[in-house]
């Protein structure tokens, strides 16, 4: 199991660099390195949970920061994004509506629709996680 | 993400590379709202060159599309590879966009 731990500051403009450096490591992985749209979709799933996560209000006080804690294996990936922003339901956002062709509301859609698992808990002080994981075929 | 524009007879072509995501979505509205106000809205959005798009990205096109169409012209996307057109797809924005394999044809279907 191959793990990554990264802490960087609550900005957008750090979305590609890790966008960059999370690709190079999918590509380690022999299962993944065949399977371009895989390793494509998981890029697609980080960027979406960043963003979430980044563009949300802090909470008063909270560290202007989030946490990737990413595990690699041969069977599957697992992701965590912690943020220490206000939060959301996951459970009430609802799907987008696809007759009405909106500008957003597709992050989350995005993100249930590529991966296996996905749980979002809100801890308070100790941030909030999206918690992400999808098994390799 | 970059974009660079190039005037045709009977549009505007849209050369966009990069990564398409939050940062380059503003950036691209940017640029379109300026060409708006020129009166120039027959836009084909060239996407051969991006290796990346995200939610934000395709919220960027929805949004241009309005303002071509508000404007009294029109977005057509050309040669988007496949992990964007898989997206457009799962967004069902396919059915949104007049989506043509070249430029060219994009080009040609402003003439009709």
């Amino acid at each position: 199991m191959d793990n990554f731990n990264i802490k960087l500051p609550s900005k957008l403009c750090y979305l590609n660099a890790v966008a960059y450096f999370f690709k190079e490591c999918l590509m380690q992985s022999e299962k993944l390195r065949d399977n371009p749209q895989l390793i494509y979709d998981l890029e697609l799933v980080l960027s979406e949970a960043m963003t979430n996560a980044i563009k949300y209000p802090l909470v008063e006080d909270a560290p202007s920061i989030i946490i990737l804690n990413i595990s690699i294996n041969d069977n599957q990936i697992e992701i965590a994004v912690t943020d220490f922003g206000k939060g959301f339901d996951i459970g009430a956002i609802p799907e987008p509506n696809f007759d009405e062709f909106q500008e957003g509301g597709y992050g989350i859609f995005i993100i249930k629709s590529k991966m296996d698992y996905v749980a979002y808990t809100i801890n308070g002080k100790s941030g909030n996680t999206l918690l992400l994981r999808k098994k390799f075929i | 993400m970059d974009v660079k524009i190039e005037l045709r007879e009977n549009s505007q072509v849209f050369h966009i590379s990069g990564r398409l995501n939050i940062d380059g979505a503003e950036k691209l509205k940017k640029e379109a709202k300026q060409l708006a106000q020129e009166k120039k809205t027959n836009w084909i959005f060239d996407l051969s060159e991006v290796i990346f798009i995200d939610s934000s990205g395709i919220g960027a096109l929805v949004a241009c599309l309005r303002t071509a169409g508000n404007n009294g012209g029109d977005l057509r996307l050309a040669a988007p590879q496949s992990e964007i057109r898989t997206i457009l797809e799962l967004t069902r924005l396919h059915r949104l966009f007049e989506i043509h394999n070249t430029i060219d044809e994009a080009a040609n279907s402003f003439k009709k």
